[in-house]
């Protein structure tokens, strides 16, 4: 397996992993605005974690305020990137200010939500 | 009147017009000066009597500028940010003001006014740049019973982001795009949109009904 990083830390957006059991998919903890600044950091992250076979992915979006459309762009891509190698991002924690930006696009249907 | 005795109209405008973005909206002084302004029926144009900005380096600051109709029936709001911006920065103040108005924060309402000026800022920073480095973006917000309307001027050139068709977002999905979703998000967050060209550059007027 490549290595990747932990933790990717911006002024406004970081990502880290969170402790999980052994065998459970991986937690990423993301905290601060997801938007146009922070869309790429996510983007590169997540295929990092892809080419490394971590094809099991839960996103923790409790600390995240704020999601524009290039966050969306940056999870929908990388969700549909992670099911064509067989895998699967799952969205969690979503506050309702943030479901809402994917239920005015009609993407709610599309996502994987715990 | 007692307030008057402590706070020159002229300080008073100073003190709006310097707030840094992180400074809480809605802080005491501040209270007191829209408190003096209110009662004073005090009306002014930003457009006269404010300087442009000073960029600064190291902080970004938005200036804010509040006035009330004569009637005291419609509160406006209305920021200028002359360099470089996080668009988010911009928004917050208004969310505040918002929220002293018509309620929760989390409200669909506030989120969506959110989304759309944030996206429409965002479209400008992104594709004003070819034109000009530093895009001027003038923000209004006027705050009602019945709606939130709002206008967004640049000094860019002559563009119109609403004349493109709307995206099919499954398709966008499809496909795998991560780019094309935000003027898609602009127009359904909003109730009413619109585009006008104007001499120095381009107006975006929106209007968000506030459900009863």
């Amino acid at each position: 397996m490549n290595a990747h990083v932990d933790s990717i830390d911006t002024p406004t957006f970081s990502i880290r992993e969170r402790p999980s059991a052994p065998g459970s998919s991986t937690v990423l903890q993301l905290d601060g605005a997801l938007d146009a600044d922070a869309a790429p950091r996510l983007s590169d992250e997540l295929e990092r974690r892809l080419l490394a076979g971590q094809k099991q992915l839960r996103l923790d979006f409790e600390a995240v305020t704020f999601i524009s459309s290039a966050g969306v762009g940056s999870l929908i891509a990388s969700v549909g990137e992670f099911r064509d190698e067989g895998g699967e991002i799952v969205l969690e924690k979503l506050a309702p200010e943030l479901r809402r930006v994917f239920e005015l696009l009609d993407l709610l249907d599309y996502l994987t939500i715990a | 009147m007692m307030v008057l005795d402590r706070i020159h109209p002229l300080q008073a405008r100073l003190t709006l017009r310097e707030l840094p973005v992180e400074a809480p909206y809605g802080a005491s002084t501040q209270e007191e000066v829209e408190v003096l302004l209110r009662s004073m029926g005090f009306y002014f144009d930003l457009e006269t009597t404010s300087p442009p900005p000073t960029p600064s380096p190291h902080q970004d600051r938005v200036h804010i500028v509040q006035e009330w109709d004569r009637d005291g029936s419609t509160l406006r709001y209305q920021a200028t940010v002359s360099h470089d911006p996080a668009a988010m920065q911009l928004l917050d103040p208004f969310a505040a003001a918002a929220l002293s108005t018509y309620g929760p924060r989390s409200s669909p309402v506030l989120t969506d006014l959110r989304l759309a000026i944030y996206e429409l800022c965002q479209n400008i920073l992104e594709h004003g740049r070819t034109v000009r480095t530093h895009p001027t973006i003038r923000i209004s917000l006027c705050f009602d019973r019945d709606s939130i309307g709002g206008a967004i001027e640049d000094d860019c050139a002559h563009f119109d982001p609403l004349g493109f068709p709307e995206q099919d977002i499954d398709e966008h999905a499809a496909r795998r795009r991560r780019r094309g979703y935000g003027l898609t998000l602009v127009r359904r967050a909003v109730d009413r949109i619109d585009y006008t060209a104007i001499p120095q550059g381009n107006r975006i007027e929106f209007q968000k009904r506030i459900p009863r």
